[in-house]
Formats: C-alpha cells, structure tokens, sequence
C-alpha cells in the first residue's frame, strides 16, 4: 500500500461555481429550517450545519454520483452536497409523506441511497461501520467505487471507529474517513478529551494516510480529500482526512452555548468558508460580483420553492404507520 | 357447621325445580363428588352431586316437591351438627330469583366467585349448567372441563338408563302432575286471551310421497334415515313463512309483531304430557338436516333430556295427529306464537282429477291463526302456499 | 461429507453439515452472497462448528473472509455491504458476542427501511449460535432470541432439526430483510432427514412436529426434541402431547398454535432462554388473548431458572428444563 496521496482532477469553473453554489444552498437551507424550526412547524430538532460548509462541498465534488456517503445527525449539509433535493428534505424535516423518508425518518435519517446517500445517522459513529462495509461490497464486485465516512471529532473515540478502521486497513477497502473535527462533541472539547491533539496521528495505528487541512477552504477540502478518493479509487486503500472546521451555531436548537465564548465565535466566523470561496472566484475571474449576488438570489428561490413545497404537503397517514417495517 | 344443600339453578330461566329422587337416603354418608339427587326443572332431570362430604343429615325438601331456585334442601354434615336454617322452609312455588352469593352452593366461591376455567365455562353455558351446582377437580377445586363433561354425561347415562322404565308409573306422580299443570295453564291461557280459529285445506301428497321415497333411499345409502311427513311439513311451513313473514308474528305490547327469525317448533308427545322442541333457523335448514335433528330431539324429549334453551324461542308450531287417523282438526296456539299447523293422516281416497276420479294419497292441513296478529286473507294464502309446497316437493329440497 | 442415502431424494445429514449446504448452494446460486466472521474460513477446514467447512476452497478468500474479533464491525460491514448490493451472511461465534453488536444490528439493520421510507434494504443474514449443555459457563450458553423478537425490523430464526435449518437458511439469505438466525451449539451434530435438491422452508410457518390431543407444547430448538422425548414417554400413560416447533419467532405462526390450544385446552412453551421476559412470555400472551375461552388451564412455562448459566453439571442441569420437567408439568395439567 502506497503511503503517498494522488492528486484530484483539477476545478473547471463551471464545478466551481457550482461549488458555491452548493454552500449558499447549504447555508440558506440550514437557515431556513431554523427559521421553521422557531415557526414551531419543524418537530424533534435539528442541527445546523452552518460554518462548515467548506467539508461537504469540497469532498462531494471529489466524488462521482455512483460513490457513496454515510453522513452524521449534523447531515443536511453532505446529503445537499452529494445531490439530494432540498424540496425532498424540506418536506422530510416537516414530517410530510412527501419526504425523502415519506415522515417516517426526519432530520436524522435522511436518506437516498439510489443518490449514494446512505443516510444522516443518530447514533455517532453509526456510519462508519456502513461505509465501511459499503465499500467493502464494491471491492467484492469489482466495481469502481468509493465510499466516504463523514464524522465528527466526538466519533474519534467510538470503538466502531477502531474496528472499522482496522478493518479496512487489513483489506484495503476504498473508503475515506472524513472528519470534521469543529472542536466540540456537544460541550465537549476536542483538544481535552481526545488523546492526541492532532487526531490524523491515529491513522498511523492502522497503516494507513492521515492528512489534515482547513475544513474553512472548499478548494483546500478538494484538494486533500479528492487525493485521498483518487488513491482509494486506484486500490491505494483508505485514509482519514481531518478538516478542521467550526460550527458557528449550538449542536442542537436550543444548545445554551454556556462551553464556549462569542470572542471564538467571531473569530471563526472571520474565515467564512462562503465568502473565502466567493473571493477566491472572484479573483480568479470566474465569476463578477454581481453573477455572484445573482447565485444567492436564485438559491433564495430555490430554497423557497422548497419550503413552499414542503409546507403545502400533506402529513403521513395513520394508515401507514405499519409500512415498510419489512421488505 | 353443617354443609347447606341448596336447589341449584341449572338453566337460563329456571326459576323452580322438583325433586325427582334422592340418590342417597337421610344419614348416608356421603362423598363430595359423589350423586346425591335428581332435580326436574322446566323439562329436563338432571343428576346434582353432593357439595360437600360427610353424613347427610336431614332432607329438607322430599321427593316429588316443588322448590324455588337456592332453596335449602339438605344437610350435609357430622352427626350433631345443625344447619344455618333451623327449620325447613315451605316448598310453595313462588318465583323467587336465585340469589346470587349462595354461600353453601356446591363449589366454595373465594370472594363469592367461581373457580372455572374457561374452557369448561363455556361448555357449562352451552349445556344451561349452572357452574355453582358443579364439584372441581382442577388445581385448588377450580372447575375445568371433565367435571363440565361428567354432568353432560350423567344426564346422558342416568336419564337414558332409567328410560326404558319410565313408563307413567316409574315417572313420580309429582312430575307427571307438574307438566299436566303447566299444559292446562298454558292451554287456557292461549284460548281465553287469543282470538283464534282454524282453516283447513287437503294437500295431494303423490309427488310429495315419491320425493320422500327417492330422498329417503338416497340418505340411507348414505348411512342416514328417511325423512318423514313430519320433516317434509317442517320444511314446507318454514318455506312458506318466509314467503308469508306476517305469520311468523306474535301479539305483544298492543300490537302485531313480526319475528325477524324463522323457529319451528315440533309437538311430541310423551305419556306425560307435551313438549314442543324447536328448530333453530328452519328456513335456513336443509331437509336431511331437519330430520336429523327432529329425531334426536324427539328421542331425547322422550326420555326427558331436552335442554331448556331447545324448548324455547319457537315462532311457529307443527302439530301432526295424522298416525292416529286424525284428518283436520283444530290444533290450539303455542303462546305466544300467532299461528300453529295441523297435519292430518295421509291416506288414499278417491279424488277428482279433471274429470276423471283417481284413488290418490292426499292429507289434511288445519292452520289455526291469531286473528288479533293476522287476518283470515293472508293466513288462507299462508296455508295455500304450504299446499303448494307440498303438491310441489322440489321446492322443498332449493335452499 | 457423511450424506447417507435412505430413499430417493432424501439424505440424513447433521444440522451442521445442512447448513453447510445451504450457504454452499446459495454462494452459487447468487455471487452477491458472502459469508464473513472469525474463523470461518481457516480453523478447522471451516468454521468452529464445521458450518463453513470446504466453502473457502470453492469461493475464495474474498467471499469467505476471516475477520478479526471486532463484532461491532462484523455486523455493522454487514449492513453497510447490504445496503451497497451485496447479500452478506455474517457469523457471530457465539450469541453471548452478539451483545457487542447491538447497534448495528438494532439501531441500523432493523431501522434503516423504515427511517428511510421504504427506500432502502439491508438483506443481511446475522448468524450466531446459542444454548447450554456442555458447560460452557454463562458468557457462552446464552439463548438471546427475545432480545432481537423485541426489535421491529428484525426476522428471527430458530431451526431445531437439519431440515429446517438448511430450508429455512435458505429463505433468510433470499429474503431482504435482516434477519437474525439462531442455531443451537447442542444440535449442530444431530441428524436428520434433509430432502435433495432445492429445499426452502419459508419464514413464519410453524411445524407440528407431534400430533396429540391432550398438551399442546410449544418448544424452541432442544426443547422440541425433549419435549418429543416427554411425549413418548407418556404415550405409555395414555397423555398425549402435540409438539409445535414454530421455527420462526419473528414473524410468528400463532395460528397453528392457536388451533392446537382450541384442540387440547393445554398449554406448555419450553425454551433454554431466562425464564423472565422470555419469549414464552410473549407466545402465551398472545394464545391467551386469542383462544381464552379454550384454556381449561392456565399456560405454563419450562424455562432456564433466572441465573447465570452455571458451570458444574448438576448445577447447569437444575438450571435448565429437562424431559422430566416437561413430563412433570404435563402429567400436572391432566391430574
């Protein structure tokens, strides 16, 4: 197994607008559902996704529609990412019948496996065995695909975390870990409860690449990510690649933010991963300024039609209720 | 304290029953379990056990009376003990609702409930077998279902064994003058507060007596018995009744009051007296089945082993004197039915055929009605029908 | 393999070597289908058992793969395959290691086609065995089945005979949902008549094994068997007992048993599983509600006492339900 990371294909301009494109999606989706969330339409809670736009944009545009991603309780932004419709998962996150999951899944299991979206997941870490053996199934049919593991730094230390990655060390499976490590497990912090303070190091245990990068910058988040893909993909095996990255808001709605100061906030808030994208075009001339304010309002409309859609489904019926427990 | 022994309730409506027999005479000893009297209630005998052990103190109520339902009847105890009731009370037939904590009953009652279990409640129910009157042999003295079964099949055996002498003599003149009672009462009763009068007509019987012979090779080539006229006049009044519902009526609360089922009852005559078991849904019965269940019933209300619930919920009566050579005559009503059919002898006789004469098998058919319930028009096209039926036996055979 | 021919198209083989076949049958049948678990494919020519024996030979290490001990991710790779289009069987060694499993197996396996709408499938196959009887001590006897009977999502499996096991593996591994498939340490030498050629049992039917009139007994894998050693010992005192073994928990025949109840107005379950909150209690809840009125007695359970699985043999056999418990109990029911 080579320890050396290929490199991605490079960005044409279109997959970079297209890139921010996506954030703005992301952002103003999870915008809108706290909107909804606080309406008191939205049930159970949610867990925006906003500051860390950067790791889901810059991995799914590494990927190709037939690869596969496990995402997290924090999954609106990797499902948008890897092609789910914002309509499907508005009227999901409402409870509709509409919905990805017909209301019977919510925040938290969204899912589209035919997208390769292998579903948000409750339970930390609950992925990561999935992708684990998502790609160990293409390995065995000899198809050309690769399956990537969103985490947070709070999974770092599930055992599944070890036995997965094990596993795919010991067969060489094409599968990425990709973690967001945003500082906090819910008020936990990462630098006091895990035991390196760098947690790449602990790919070392398995053999495999561990790699680190701005989790703040899609074009950095391509880069390192899509190496690791490109190398999976070439039978080169897994990695883990940690993006370091902030979530701006609480874990959940409602979180009394009591762990953490607003100093930090803003200064995180200083290196949004949207606006450095933005200017990154900008600068290169893919885009003006005003194709740009233009992006946001057309994601505006789309992010709207998607709540109108969602708002004006019917809920699930009763009668339901029993279905699909069984294929 | 002695063991009281009380006259238990054994179907739905009894209010009363006799004391045929004393298995066991006065200071026996006695076993739980074990028989110790006969009870005739509206008209069945069925065999009680004693409730408790020891020696059968004082009889309180002899054999041949007349006694409201948890009367005491007995005392079951050691010698020198006494009963809750210092004296006997007296057997007058009054309708006295059964009480429902009867404590000295046959099984003891924790928290005054019955110790059964389902299974055997249910069979109990079926048989109109009161469970308080039955002795457990289940786990802590819980009823189950051979203790239900044991009581089915006394009455069975013992009721089936003392048959063949039950004769008018072997019969206690008390039961006999019992059921007399109830028949003169009842007969009374329905001339003096009915206004009913008869109608006759004469049935050609040729295809009817062919059918009967033809259906009744079939069924015991079958291992079966042939259907008589009886049956095939059953089968005839249910069809017609559901042609003509205003004769499957009654006269209550002021008015006429049509029955949404059809339950023909069959008189049978015992040496006794009376009895008039029913047919449960007889327009929905198939001939076969009808004569089935007429010759069981029959043979058992001979020989007194009817339940009380097939005695009752009658619409409609037949009647059929025709084995006496009796032609037409006027049955009386069963109260509280509106009508009652009469069947004569069939016999052969000279009749007009066209115009030529024939010598043809024919029977006469007498319908008395309740004019108060149904006019003399409908209850003629009633009769008509049956005619029609009979002249027409096929019709007896579609469902 | 020690097949014996008795008549035409039917062999005795062992439950192990039934089995055997099942999975060898369906890994060509369907090249989607793997097996995956600790020392299936090296240890012994096949498996600690001798279920996976000769199956690495002829499929290969990738489609027979030894795992290391990690049963979080055993079954979790499981799920994940199968909702990537592969039909993977997964070996636990023993139940008792299910127990590190759990999440996979309930909060994802059982969970993720109704989460997800009806959009997805995980057609895997978690096989594990249980039991006692051979003193084995409490972390390695354990009959776990109610656990996964609680999980909506789940099918469970309990074949008692050779027969059954390799139909009813059959059917596990074609259907598409997860389902948990429980063989039994104890019976994995017995034999047993195994007809030729293809052989499916299907998912929630139940067998009488005996017919009887007077107990109606219900068993789950060895209890069937000394529950039909009780019935022919009190065939000579004229109590007959009609055994059922439903062979599927979840979904569950309850009207075979129900017919038999309404018949006997008896009834006994006897399984090996912990007395509390065993699936007995579930069987008699529903028999109870069902067919009431046709008990003449309440129903009864012959289960392990409520410890720990002892190691010494006297203790170990006080603590599980004999043939003489059983003929106890129903000798008790028709007093």
């Amino acid at each position: 197994m080579s320890a050396a990371v290929s490199s991605p294909p490079d960005l044409s301009s279109a997959q970079l607008v297209d890139m921010l494109r996506m954030m703005l999606r992301i952002r103003q989706f999870e915008q809108r559902a706290l909107e909804l969330y606080r309406e008191g339409v939205m049930r159970g809670t949610t867990h925006p996704y906003i500051g860390m736009e950067a790791v889901a944009v810059g991995t799914c545009a590494a990927l190709r529609p037939a690869d596969r991603i496990t995402s997290t309780h924090r999954g609106h932004g990797h499902c948008l990412a890897k092609g789910g419709d914002p309509r499907l998962m508005m009227a999901e996150l409402l409870g509709r019948a509409a919905g990805y999951c017909k209301g019977k899944g919510g925040s938290m299991h969204i899912a589209d496996v035919e997208a390769g979206i292998l579903g948000a997941n409750g339970i930390v870490g609950g992925g990561m065995g999935l992708a684990t053996g998502a790609a160990l199934a293409t390995k065995l049919a000899g198809r050309n695909e690769v399956a990537v593991c969103f985490f947070g730094d709070g999974a770092l230390n599930q055992g599944i975390f070890h036995e997965a990655a094990n596993m795919a060390a010991i067969w060489g499976l094409p599968v990425v870990y990709v973690c967001e490590n945003n500082q906090y497990a819910m008020s936990a912090r990462a630098d006091r409860f895990t035991s390196v303070p760098d947690p790449s190091v602990r790919a070392g245990s398995y053999g495999f690449p561990g790699l680190s990068c701005d989790g703040m910058d899609a074009l950095a988040v391509y880069k390192t990510v899509g190496g690791a893909v490109a190398r999976a993909r070439a039978g080169g095996g897994p990695s883990i690649v940690v993006c370091v990255t902030y979530r701006y808001l609480g874990h959940h709605v409602g979180d009394p933010l009591n762990y953490r100061d607003k100093a930090e906030v803003e200064t995180w808030r200083a290196k949004d991963p949207i606006e450095r994208l933005r200017a990154a075009l900008l600068e290169r001339r893919v885009l003006t300024a005003a194709e740009a304010d233009g992006l946001r309002a057309e994601v505006e409309r789309e992010i709207d039609d998607a709540v109108a859609f969602a708002k004006a489904s019917p809920e699930p019926d009763p009668s339901t209720l029993a279905e699909d427990v069984y294929a | 304290m002695a063991t009281e022994v009380v006259l238990p309730k054994l179907g739905l409506t009894q209010e009363e029953g006799t004391i045929v027999r004393w298995i066991k005479p006065e200071g026996s000893r006695v076993a739980k379990g074990e028989p110790l009297f006969e009870v005739l209630t509206d008209k069945a005998t069925i065999e009680v056990e004693a409730p408790a052990s020891g020696v059968l103190l004082r009889i309180l109520v002899p054999e041949g009376t007349t006694a409201p339902v948890a009367t005491p009847i007995a005392l079951i105890g050691e010698p020198g003990e006494r009963g809750a009731a210092a004296a006997p009370p007296a057997a007058a037939p009054a309708a006295t609702a059964a009480s429902a904590g009867a404590a000295a009953g046959t099984v003891t009652p924790r928290d005054g409930r019955v110790r059964i279990s389902p299974r055997a409640r249910v069979l109990a129910a079926s048989h109109g077998i009161d469970p308080r009157a039955l002795r457990g042999s289940g786990p802590d003295g819980r009823i189950i279902e051979r203790d239900v079964q044991r009581v089915v099949e006394a009455e069975t055996r013992g009721t089936a064994a003392a048959a063949p002498a039950r004769s008018v003599s072997a019969v206690p003149a008390a039961v006999s003058a019992r059921l007399r009672a109830v028949i003169a009462r009842r007969m009374t009763e329905s001339l003096q507060s009915t206004a009913q009068l008869t109608l006759t007509t004469e049935a050609d019987m040729v295809e009817a007596a062919r059918l009967r012979d033809e259906v009744g090779a079939e069924l015991e080539r079958r291992g079966g018995v042939r259907p008589t006229y009886t049956d095939l006049i059953v089968r005839a009044a249910a069809i017609a009744l559901r042609d003509h519902p205003r004769l499957n009526a009654r006269w209550a609360d002021g008015g006429a009051r049509q029955l949404p089922d059809i339950h023909v009852g069959v008189a049978v005559a015992l040496d006794e007296g009376l009895v008039v078991p029913v047919i449960r849904h007889t327009d929905r019965t198939a001939l076969a089945e009808i004569s089935a269940a007429l010759r069981d019933l029959s043979e058992r209300a001979r020989t007194f082993r009817l339940a009380p619930a097939e005695m009752e919920g009658g619409t409609f009566t037949v009647t059929n004197l025709g084995m006496y050579d009796v032609d037409a005559f006027t049955p009386i009503l069963n109260p509280p039915e509106a009508a009652i059919l009469g069947a004569g002898r069939v016999h052969r006789r000279p009749v007009a055929v066209g115009d030529r004469v024939e010598v043809r098998p024919v029977m006469a058919l007498s319908l008395t009605f309740d004019h108060r319930v149904v006019d003399g028009a409908p209850a003629a096209q009633f009769l008509q029908r049956v005619k029609h039926v009979l002249e027409h036996p096929y019709l007896l055979l579609l469902p | 393999m020690s097949a014996v021919e008795t008549h035409a198209g039917t062999r005795v083989l062992t439950y192990a070597e039934a089995l055997n076949e099942a999975l060898r049958e369906e890994m060509r049948r369907d090249a989607r289908v793997f097996v995956m678990g600790e020392d299936v494919a090296v240890w012994g020519g096949g498996g600690v058992f001798g279920v996976t024996k000769g199956l690495v030979e002829e499929f290969g290490a990738e489609r027979v793969r030894d795992t290391p001990i990690s049963e979080e991710a055993i079954a979790a790779l499981a799920v994940g395959a199968a909702m990537a289009g592969a039909r993977p069987v997964a070996e636990f060694m023993y139940a008792d290691f299910m127990t590190l499993a759990m999440e996979p197996v309930v909060n994802q396996a059982a969970k993720i086609r109704y989460m997800f709408g009806g959009k997805a499938r995980v057609p895997a196959v978690f096989r594990a065995q249980e039991g006692a009887g051979r003193g084995n001590a409490a972390q390695h006897s354990q009959s776990l089945e109610a656990w996964f009977c609680h999980i909506p999502g789940l099918k469970v499996v309990t074949p008692s005979t050779p027969a059954d096991a390799k139909g009813l593996l059959v059917s596990a591994i074609r259907d598409d949902n997860p389902v948990v498939f429980l063989e039994h340490k104890m019976l994995y030498n017995t034999k047993g008549p195994v007809p030729a050629g293809e052989h499916t049992v299907p998912l929630g039917v139940a067998d009488r094994k005996r017919e009887g009139r007077h107990v109606t007994v219900v068993g789950i894998h060895t209890m069937v068997h000394k529950a039909l050693q009780a019935a022919e010992q009190l065939a000579a005192e004229g109590i007959e007992l009609e055994v059922i073994d439903p062979r599927t928990l979840v979904p569950f025949d309850l009207e075979t048993i129900v017919a038999s109840v309404r018949k006997t107005g008896r009834l006994i379950v006897s399984h090996e599983a912990y007395e509390r909150c065993g699936i007995g209690a579930e069987i008699i809840a529903q028999v109870v509600a069902q067919a009431f009125d046709a008990l003449d007695a309440p129903p009864v359970r012959l289960c392990a006492a409520n410890v720990p699985v002892p190691y010494a043999a006297t203790l170990e056999m006080a603590a599980l339900p004999q043939v003489d418990t059983i003929v106890a109990a129903a000798r008790e029911l028709m007093a």
